[in-house]
């Protein structure tokens, strides 16, 4: 279907940076145009990877904790036992949003619980291996999902920093 | 939206001499997420002169960035003003939402001056006065600092922390906000938080009155390259200075891009007119503590932000792009871990 939900998005954002925004005369008001439209942006950025985006990141996440798993048992138990049962879940091969996004909560979940375990024991004297190797791919997944999209901020404060590390990633 | 004649019926409540009170030219300005601000022009006769007041309208807003009390901001305005430190002057603080629908207070609004951290930056006259406005908001930051908080009539609800604790009692803080918030899990702050416990700061050099949201950004200036107020003061606290300190460099309010602090200075020389200003000394790695947790503060109320908005409580633009930047604050707290 033409046009399609980005053409849409981009439709509206230059309608309302132009002809709407022309006929917005106080500066809130102007600053909020501003605002939506660059949120438009943002959102834009991330429509059309979104899918793909979530499918990678389960993907990575799950083969982290699997294998996490073993070498955590003795540290929390817990944590082993949760780490297997979430992976034992059948996925239902859905494409949607809403689905994969709730895979995903509970995944970072349990690599937000794996990742206290790891700076806990860290702290304590030293990490061993494997957890060492498995911390180290374990910050790199989280650093590759926080440089993605857009904000507002590349545009300010962020602008040198995210050039620089979009330069490296080409 | 803030109806001219209740304000009109309102100043006339607390200027009973006044007459022919009038209100004009109320207008919403940008900024300040915590807290709406509304500008209008007031004027009265009394004692047989036309008064005229621009004044400024904080008034609580339907949903924030961040549940402060209004009253510590403006305790604190008026409790600094008269030692030097340059706040608007406050007038009036409203508890009673009848009048504008929810509380607020009336303040002086200062004129002829910018706020905007992007035309600090990038406009000509005022890169050419970006000198002078380095050391200005240095010398304030040390003012500020230099204040006996026993002297003042602060009246904050926490007592000081002691010393060594001033570390403790921000990650406390914070990791409550982020345990109220987050409506995802959040790996890299919650790691960071376990950093920051195995990271603490050296003890305060001395306990000091910390804004806590001291940065370009938060200040009136004009082309002479003068600070004329410092806003904001919602979140101060009794604290470490270097809180502040770490504050103003943290990358988000480095508004031209680059490495200089808050767009205006070279960290080396910020941290030499501090020391010079204040007899206190830069550490570097309670400053790498308080940067940190800097980020991670800015996360946690971005992230208040963001529920807001995801639950309805506001349509505000602001709370939702804020919440689609937190991933650029992660990046900038695991850069600083060296994770």
């Amino acid at each position: 279907m033409r046009p399609d939900p980005i053409e849409v998005l981009r439709g509206m954002q230059k309608a309302l940076a132009a002809e709407i925004g022309a006929e917005v005369r106080s500066p809130f008001g102007q600053d909020a145009l501003g605002m939506a439209t660059a949120l438009l942006e943002s959102t834009i950025a991330d429509l059309d990877g979104a899918v793909e985006n979530l499918v990678r990141d389960n993907e990575t996440i799950a083969a982290l904790l699997e294998r996490a798993a073993s070498p955590v048992e003795a540290r929390d138990r817990s944590l082993a036992t949760d780490i297997r049962s979430a992976l034992a879940q059948p996925e239902d091969g859905s494409l949607r949003v809403a689905p994969l996004a709730a895979r995903n909560r509970v995944l970072r979940g349990l690599l937000e619980r794996l990742l206290i375990v790891l700076e806990d024991e860290g702290a304590a004297g030293g990490l061993p291996d494997p957890l060492a190797s498995l911390r180290g791919d374990v910050y790199a997944h989280l650093r590759e999902v926080a440089a993605r999209g857009w904000s507002f901020w590349d545009l300010l404060s962020f602008r040198e920093r995210m050039a620089r590390l979009r330069a490296d990633a080409t | 939206m803030v109806q001219p004649d209740r304000v009109a019926e309102y100043l006339r409540s607390k200027l009973p001499h006044a007459t022919g009170l009038t209100v004009d030219n109320v207008h919403r300005i940008p900024g300040g997420a915590s807290r709406e601000t509304w500008g209008l022009d007031a004027s009265w006769r009394e004692d047989g002169a036309t008064v005229t007041r621009p004044l400024v309208i904080r008034r609580d807003p339907p949903a924030s960035l961040l549940d402060t009390d209004r009253d510590v901001e403006f305790r604190v305005m008026a409790a600094v003003r008269p030692h030097g430190v340059p706040v608007p002057e406050t007038l009036w603080l409203e508890e009673d939402p009848a009048w504008l629908d929810r509380p607020f207070f009336v303040m002086e609004r200062v004129l002829g001056c910018e706020a905007s951290a992007q035309k600090l930056a990038y406009e000509p006259r005022f890169v050419a006065v970006h000198a002078a406005l380095a050391q200005s908001f240095t010398d304030v930051l040390a003012r500020i600092h230099s204040l006996d908080p026993e002297e003042l009539d602060l009246g904050f609800p926490e007592p000081a922390p002691a010393a060594d604790r001033c570390g403790l009692a921000e990650i406390e803080k914070w990791e409550a906000v982020l345990d109220r918030e987050a409506m995802d899990p959040q790996p890299v702050l919650r790691a960071a938080f376990r950093w920051m416990r195995s990271n603490l700061p050296v003890p305060a050099q001395r306990i000091v009155l910390v804004h806590a949201d001291y940065r370009t950004g938060n200040f009136l200036y004009n082309e002479q390259g003068e600070i004329r107020a410092f806003l904001d003061w919602e979140m101060a606290h009794l604290g470490d200075p270097l809180e502040d300190v770490a504050w103003a460099c943290i990358r988000p309010w480095r508004w031209a891009g680059d490495e200089r602090i808050g767009g205006l200075m070279p960290r080396a020389d910020f941290y030499r007119m501090y020391e010079d200003a204040t007899g206190l000394k830069i550490d570097e790695q309670a400053i790498l503590f308080w940067e940190v947790l800097g980020n991670v503060k800015l996360a946690a109320i971005f992230l208040t932000g963001a529920r807001s908005f995801a639950e309805g409580r506001t349509s505000s633009m602001t709370m939702a792009m804020v919440g689609r930047s937190v991933n650029r604050l992660e990046l900038e707290v695991m850069d600083l871990m060296g994770v």
